[in-house]
This record gives structure tokens, sequence and C-alpha cells, in this order.
């Protein structure tokens, strides 16, 4: 099962002064199973991509399937593809409106009409994957909340819904540093143990570089790469010439190999960076 | 959808209605409604009809545009046409059980449709064709012409408000897509459950409107703004021959209508 998009466009206000196409032809498929990031400069068409998944942009061009069912057929019920694509916008804090953190994710499920019961447990589970003790929030209201806790409640407000595939905008954007690891910590346990594939839009090449095996990379609406991680960073001229950076352990290899060091480039992480240099250093000892 | 809305949204453009002076387009539309008012059989709205859609034209703005701002208006218009056509005494032209419509009904309703349409028309045109920047400046100076104090706060005012529009309506777009993304259904229901679905989207606007004005109010204090006092432009405005060219034209037009009006 998989989101199939094909020759996908859209242009937002067509036919006036204001018209711009902000997708372009794009070919995209994301199977089960897998954790992707999605990469391009301000303004190159993230956010506009990512709506196509769930249907709440229409393609003005191309055909988007989700599960093999096509989003703009006649008699599809978005209710139903958006059950399974749960979209999470860039500071979803916004979105919170209830006066207490359990109605608020309770939203969701009330709406894909689930009775009392199932809606209780299915928030208990939501707050239990994002670390949000249930007893001590349940009944305060989200507006006293932190920056990263607002957060964390937005985020259970959209895993209630336990969509299949879990995409997200930005989901660090403005946090602090232990705000936004704990936001990864939880995508990532999201991926391993509820077995959830997972898109991420992030603007930071050191959490994709840790987080996605696969990354898509899109510069002014069209399709750059759509390869592996480590492939798409190795193009790191081609990056840099769109506006992108390459995460900071690649970049500190490509300085050395800069110098003269013969260590590999291809780096991701700074475990790997670790052992490289540690071979190349231990190697260069035993040559002497 | 919310898109739709033209009001505060300008069109760029280099004609000669993008290039008059903002105060000229602003006392030009007050005589223009005057002229509009003062018009009152079909000879009078045949001249007002050809000067509104030779406007449009001279301002090389879409007319989906204009038909866009209109749009917006139709239960207003069908029931204006609906109430003079339906309610007004007169000589009978139709009946049909106690339903009619009388001959000076329908001229009424007419009428008045069209006055309403041409006056959204002109303010649209004037919106479409002035930046918001501009069109303050121009109300500012009006009405410091007219003595109004507080006249720059007014016009400050103004200038935000304009300015928030578009800002507010891509809030509203990005809110509803977020509860939506969370199974909320804007446009199905019955009234009351409607209502109800707005609380999700209310909220959080009036929330980040708030949020809004706050961060505003301390970057403009930032900025040292203190209201209007001893307070010099960058921008001084500045009256060419095209306006007054354009006076005489709305002059003119005044001038017909009254004499239609009155001596015809
Ligand atoms: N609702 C809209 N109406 C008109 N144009 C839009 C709208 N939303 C986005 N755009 C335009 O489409 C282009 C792509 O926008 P998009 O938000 O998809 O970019 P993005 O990659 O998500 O950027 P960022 O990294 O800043 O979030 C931009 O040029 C933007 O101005
Ligand atoms: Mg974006």
């Amino acid at each position: 099962m998989s989101i199939v998009l094909t020759g996908v466009s859209h242009t937002y206000s067509p036919n006036s002064p204001y018209e711009m196409k902000a997708i372009k032809n794009i070919d995209l498929e994301i199977t089960e199973g897998e954790i992707i990031g999605l990469i391009g400069h301000t303004g190159s068409g993230k956010s506009t991509l990512i709506q196509h998944f769930n249907g709440l942009l229409k393609p003005t061009e191309g055909r988007v399937l989700v599960d093999g069912v096509d989003i703009v057929k006649k008699g599809v019920k978005l209710k139903d593809i958006r059950k399974k694509v749960g979209l999470v916008f860039q500071y979803p804090e916004h979105q919170l409106f209830e006066e207490t953190v359990y109605k608020d994710i309770a939203f969701g499920p009330k709406n894909i009409g689930l009775d009392q019961e199932k809606t209780k447990s299915r928030v208990r589970k939501a707050m239990k994957m994002v670390d949000l003790d249930y007893a001590k929030y349940r009944d305060i209201s989200p507006f006293t909340l932190s920056g990263g806790e607002k957060r964390r409640v937005a985020l259970a407000g959209v895993l209630a819904m336990q969509p299949k595939y879990l995409v997200l905008d930005e989901p660090t954007a403005g946090l602090d540093p232990r705000g936004r690891d704990e936001i990864l910590r939880h995508v990532t346990e999201l991926h391993r143990r509820e077995n959830m594939t997972i898109v991420i839009v992030s603007h930071s090449m050191d959490d994709i570089a840790r987080l996605v095996d696969r990354l898509i990379v899109i510069n002014q609406g069209e399709l750059v790469y759509n390869d592996r991680t480590r492939e798409c960073f190795a193009q790191y001229e081609e990056l840099k010439r769109i506006g992108l950076d390459v995460p900071t352990m690649t970049a500190l290899m490509l300085r050395l190999a800069e110098k003269g060091w013969p260590v590999r480039t291809d780096i991701l992480t700074i475990k790997e960076a670790k052992e490289e240099i540690l071979r190349v250093v231990r190697g260069g000892a035993a040559d002497a | 959808m919310l898109k739709d809305i033209t009001i505060g949204q300008y069109v760029p453009g280099i004609s000669f209605i993008h290039r008059l002076d903002p105060r000229t387009k602003i006392v030009a539309v007050f005589l223009y409604m005057a002229a509009l008012f003062a018009s009152g059989d079909s000879t009078g709205y045949l001249v007002v009809t050809v000067f509104t859609i030779s406007m449009v034209f001279l301002s090389k703005v879409p007319w989906l545009m204009i038909i866009k701002g209109i749009r917006p208006l139709w239960i207003i218009l069908v029931l204006t046409m609906g109430l003079h056509l339906f309610l007004t005494q007169g000589d009978i032209i139709w009946q049909m059980g106690f339903v009619k419509i009388t001959q000076q009904g329908l001229r009424q309703g007419v009428f008045m449709t069209l006055r309403l349409v041409y006056l959204v028309t002109i303010t649209s045109l004037l919106t479409l064709t002035t930046t918001p920047i501009a069109l303050t400046d121009g109300i500012e100076s009006v009405l410091k012409a007219l003595f109004v104090p507080v006249a720059h706060e007014l016009a400050m005012m103004m200038t935000i408000a304009l300015r928030f529009i578009p800002t507010l309506i891509e809030e509203t777009e990005k809110i509803m897509k977020a509860q939506m993304a969370r199974g909320a259904d804007f446009d199905s229901g019955g009234i009351v459950s409607r209502a109800k679905s707005l609380i999700p989207l209310l909220v959080p606007l009036f929330l980040s409107s708030f949020r809004r004005a706050d961060e505003l109010a301390m970057a403009m204090e930032a900025r040292c703004y203190r209201g209007g006092e001893n307070r010099t432009r960058m921008k001084q405005l500045q009256m060419t021959g095209l306006d007054y060219m354009a006076f005489i034209i709305v002059f003119v037009l005044l001038i017909v209508c009254i004499i239609i009006r009155f001596w015809m």
C-alpha cells in the first residue's frame, strides 16, 4: 500500500494576476513503512506538496492515489483519506482551541464518529505516544502549557486519528533544543514501534541525516532528487546551488578532504564521523 | 473560496487610473457617488453605465476581479431586486395569486440593483488600483482637509486593518486546513452544527489576531512611533496634469447627471 503521485502540478489562484505555479509535474511514491525526509529552500513548494497527500489541496494536473484510491474521484470520502494520512502543520499549536487537553485531542476521533469509550482510549494512547501524562494533563487548558508541551498536544491530536501515514511540516520549528529532541524522538518511536510511515519536512539537515532513509529534494516546485539520504547528500555541490546545506558532519568531512585528508565524505552522523576520522588517523599512524 | 475576497487587494498596473493621485481618486469616487444618486431615469443611468464601464476598461483591471468583488453581495442584490419588484405599488404588468409585479417596481428594482453594483464596482476599482499605503495617505490628507481631529490615527488604523485582511484570510485558511486534517467538516450539516463547527476556527483565529496585534504594537513602539504629531512623510503626494484632467471628467459627469435629472 502506498501514496502515489503522478505528474502532479498545483497552481494557486489560476487565471488571476497572482497566478503561482507552486509545484510542477511531481512523480513520487511513498511506500508503507518508510521514513522519508522532504527538503527544499523556502518557498520551494514543500507545504504545497504535502497537502496533496491527504486531499487538502487538489492537484491542478496529475493524479494522487492513496492506497489505490484517487483523491478527486467522485464519491471518495475525504474524511477516510484524512483518517489514513495524518498531517501535522507548521506550528500546529496554533490550531488548539478547546478548554482542556483531553477535549482538544478528542476532536479528531469525535469527528470520525467514534464513541466515548473508543475516543477515550485513543486519547490515552496518543498522549502516551508523546509522553504526556494522562492524569496530569487531561483536565488542564492547553493554553497554559509551554511551547513544547503545546506542540506535543497538537501532535497527539493528529495521532489520535491513528493514521497509517504521518506527515509532519517542520515539526521542530521554533522549539528549543530539548523540545526539538523530544519531538524527533517521538517521531522515531512512532516509526519503529507503531510502524507508521513518516514524511518529515525539515530545514535541519542534521535532523534529516540522522532520521530518514530516503530524501526528497525539491527546488522551485520541481523534484530534484529522490534517493537514499547518503546518495542525495553526496550531491553537495548541486544542493548548495539550490540553497541547501549538507549535514554538519558531511561538511566537516568535506573540509578535511579539502585539506588533503583521505577521508570518505559520505558521512552523515557524528558517530560515523568519529569512526572515519579514527580509521584514517590510526591508519596514518600505522603507516608512520 | 476565501481568496475571492477582493477588498483591499491591489492589482499592479500603470494605467491612467493607477497613476492618479490617491486624493484625486477618493474625491472622484465621492463625486461619482453624487452623480449616481442624482441619476433617476434611463438616460441618467445610461450615462453612468457608460462612464463606469469605460473606467474599468481604462484601468485594465481584469473584469474577473470586479465580478469577484460583486459576487459576495448577491444576497443583498437579490433582496433589493425582490423587495422593489414585488412590494412597489403601481401599474400591474404580471400577476399570479397575490404575487404581482408592477412597472414601477421593475424600474425601481433594476435601478437600485444597478446602483449597488456600480457603487461596489467603483469602490473596488479605487482599492484595486491604489496601493493600501497610497490609499491611506490619501484618506489622511482628505480627512485633514475636512478638519477631522486624529486624522493620522484614523488613517493608520485603516492602513493596519487593510494590511491585515490578506494575512487574516491566509491564517483562516491555514487553521481551517489544520482542523480539516483532523476530520473537521465546515461545509455540511444544519445551521446549528455549522455554527458549532466554527468554534475550532474562531478560537485560534482570535488568539492569533491578539498575538499579532500585540507584536505589532510592540514593534511600532520599539521604533518610536508616537502618532501623527510633527510627523513628516517620505513620499509627498503630488498632483499632476492627469489629476486635473480627471477632476474635469468627473465634474462633467456630475453636471451632466444633474442636468439630465432636473432639466430634461
Ligand atoms: N495559499 C496560497 N496562495 C497563493 N500562493 C501560495 C499559497 N501558499 C503558498 N503559496 C506560494 O507557493 C509557493 C510555495 O509555497 P510553500 O508554502 O509550499 O513553500 P514551502 O516550501 O513550504 O516554504 P517554507 O519552507 O517557507 O515553508 C510560494 O511561492 C508561496 O508564496
Ligand atoms: Mg512550508
